[in-house]
């Protein structure tokens, strides 16, 4: 009896779950790079780049909106920093890798590969995109800069044809 | 075993092994497809990021249109065992490099994505580029997956088979095996036994309650067979004691007999002694007598009389019933017969002024098997309560008749009758049917005497009344042979 109420609780928590794999593209924000389901940075804090310099997965417990996109925080105390300055905290550039941004492209990042300049986020495809990057940080930010703008609205999809 | 019969253990298998094999096939497939889709997704994804990288690498050497440089960027990408091939082409679609294969397949899993190129002055599309994934190492993965999720779903079915094997023998089969021939050795009546199972579960307290039952049962044979073989012995005893008290009726009986015979013949004797004197006392000394004398004397004969008859029936009665009266049959006329026994009565019948009308034509011809001393005093005792019972000038009408074999004699008085209720009663010796004292003697012997008598003879007395009208007593005899005597003999005779 008690095995066929385990079987049946499963069952409904399998169904939920599909159900809620389901609801795919609540947020289509393009300008902000996030997950099907709507969180940005792939789930890491973004206060946590900021003051330990290190990337820090946050909790869904501890999570916050903002244009549009879910941000999730390892504590509670970040979250409500982010709060108080939400633009200081959010990555450059939406979360796209910002050297996709510098030749008009929107790529994913790795949250591994990311870089504070002048108190600004920034994430990168990959690591060794970070390398190229840095190469020239300036030129390449004021480049990125110029173009950001024009393409911020523009799906990843057509920027890539 | 009839051929119809499928045991339980083969129905649970029947309908527990498709159940897991469907469990089991659909949670492996669900799996392996789930598995296969997040494989395929992160190949797609990793294809993308290397082909976004590779466009950032390549960029500036496209621009500039280095094909050294290109040549060196193309080179350390195919280093990489995930990429298959990759090929660079200009902004018109001329191919700059390539290296491996597949970057050409459009059914492949294949990546392709513009070159761009940006400076202070802006972005610029340089070219295109086409990157081939690997995808040989995931799907040998994958195909390794597959197998082991296979064999291990195998032998997790087998398992699972074998368990419930295990698990079905030890709680139902082998007790509803035990349980069964239990009941086989019962049904073929050997004996009776207790099933040896002991479980706390359903099969566990069918099997109790079958063994308390086969307790019962047998304890009610044994009750059984004891109460038989009692009563057996009851039987044989009660069959002793009803023999002994039949062989003590029977001697008590004799001895009645025996006692009655001796008394009757005993009274007879000074009986006979008062009579004779009687009659000698009224011849010897005729003229010396007063009338009223000679009456007294009479009425010392006539009681004389009645007692000596009282008695002879006592004997007769006492014969019969012992068995020790002998009759003589013969054929025997029924016109003589009759005559004579009228003839006897007709003094009687005048003095109670009660008239005979015998139907003589009617006997002639008639003869019966019958003992002619027994047919007389039947005659007479059947006349005799006729004239008794009969009211003052009243009438006795007899005839005779034949019927097939056998031969009716009718006497029908006119008297006072016998009540339907009282008809074997009227039988019954020393019973008179209330007609105590009075005017009539005798002491009810008669017409048992006559019964018996009669059955003796073969025959039968039978009688219907109407009280207060009259009753008509039928004597049936078998038939004799033709008479000697001739109807005129009988006339003249008459």
């Amino acid at each position: 009896m008690r095995a066929i109420k385990a079987y049946r609780s499963i069952l409904l928590l399998a169904v939920v779950f599909s159900a809620l794999a389901g609801q795919k593209g609540a947020f289509a924000a393009e300008e902000i790079n996030v997950s099907k389901a709507g969180v940005a940075i792939h789930g890491y804090d973004p206060v946590a780049y900021h003051r330990e310099n290190t990337p820090v997965e946050g909790k869904q417990a501890f999570s916050a909106q903002h244009d549009g996109a879910t941000y999730w925080f390892a504590s509670a105390e970040n979250r409500d920093a982010f709060l108080q300055a939400p633009d200081t905290y959010a990555p450059a550039y939406g979360g796209w890798c910002a050297y996709g941004v510098r030749v008009g492209r929107k790529f994913n990042t790795d949250p591994q590969a990311f870089g504070i300049v002048n108190g600004r986020l920034y994430f990168y495809l990959d690591l060794g995109t970070q390398k190229v990057w840095e190469e020239d940080v300036a030129r390449n930010i004021a480049i990125a800069d110029r173009i950001w703008p024009s393409i911020k609205a523009t799906p990843a999809r057509q920027l890539a044809e | 075993m009839n051929p119809s019969f499928t045991s339980v253990r083969t129905r649970f298998l029947a309908i527990h092994l498709p159940i897991l094999l469907i469990a089991v096939l659909g949670v492996f497939c669900i799996a392996e497809w789930l598995n296969y889709r997040s494989e395929v997704d992160r190949l797609e994804r990793d294809l993308d990021t290397m082909a976004a990288s590779q466009s950032i690498i390549v960029a500036a050497a496209v621009a500039e249109m280095d094909t050294s440089q290109v040549r060196a960027a193309v080179a350390s990408a195919i280093a990489s065992p995930d990429v298959r091939g990759i090929a660079v082409y200009d902004d018109d679609g001329n191919l700059i490099d390539a290296y491996g294969e597949g970057y050409d397949d459009a059914g492949g899993l294949v990546a392709s994505t513009g070159i761009n190129y940006a400076d202070e002055s802006g972005i610029r599309r340089v070219g295109s580029l086409s990157i081939a994934m690997n995808t040989e190492p995931t799907f040998d993965r994958l195909k390794q997956r597959l197998l082991n999720g296979a064999i291990f779903g195998l032998i997790s079915v087998v398992a699972a088979m074998f368990a419930a094997q295990i698990a079905f023998g030890r709680t139902v089969a082998t007790p509803l095996a035990r349980l069964l021939g239990v009941i086989e050795k019962t049904r073929s009546g050997k004996h009776r036994e207790s099933v040896e199972w002991n479980s706390d579960d359903e099969l566990g307290r069918v099997i109790k309650a079958y063994n308390e039952l086969q307790i019962r049962e047998s304890a009610n044979e044994t009750a059984l067979k004891e109460i038989q073989s009692t009563l057996e012995s009851r039987v044989r005893e009660r069959t002793r004691d009803l023999d002994r008290a039949r062989r003590e009726a029977i001697e008590a009986n004799n001895a009645k007999s025996e006692f009655l015979a001796s008394m009757s013949h005993e009274l007879r004797t000074p009986l006979n002694g008062v009579l004779g004197f009687c009659q000698i006392l009224k011849m010897a000394r005729k003229d010396h007598w007063t009338a009223h004398e000679l009456d007294y004397l009479e009425m010392i004969e006539k009681s004389g009389d009645i007692l000596l008859r009282l008695i002879d029936q006592v004997l007769d009665l006492n014969k019969i019933e012992s068995g020790s009266i002998a009759l003589e049959l013969e054929d025997v006329a029924l016109a003589t017969a009759v005559e004579e026994a009228v003839g006897i009565i007709t003094a009687e019948a005048e003095a109670a002024s009660v008239l005979i009308d015998v139907d003589i034509e009617s006997f002639v011809g008639l003869s019966v098997k019958a003992d002619p001393f027994r047919l007389q005093q039947v005659l007479l005792n059947l006349l005799s309560n006729a004239i008794k019972y009969n009211r003052e000038n009243g009438r006795i009408d007899l005839a005779g008749h034949r019927i097939d074999a056998s031969v009716e004699i009718i006497v029908a008085d006119t008297g006072i009758g016998i009540a339907d209720e009282d008809y074997e009663r009227a039988f019954e010796p020393f019973n008179r049917l209330n007609q105590t004292g009075g005017t009539i003697s005798g002491a009810g012997l008669g017409l048992t005497i006559s019964r018996r008598l009669t059955e003796m003879m073969g025959g039968k007395l039978a009688f219907e009344s109407q009280v207060g009208i009259g009753t008509t007593f039928r004597v049936t005899l078998a038939v004799g042979a033709e008479p000697q005597l001739t109807r005129d003999f009988i006339r003249l005779r008459a």
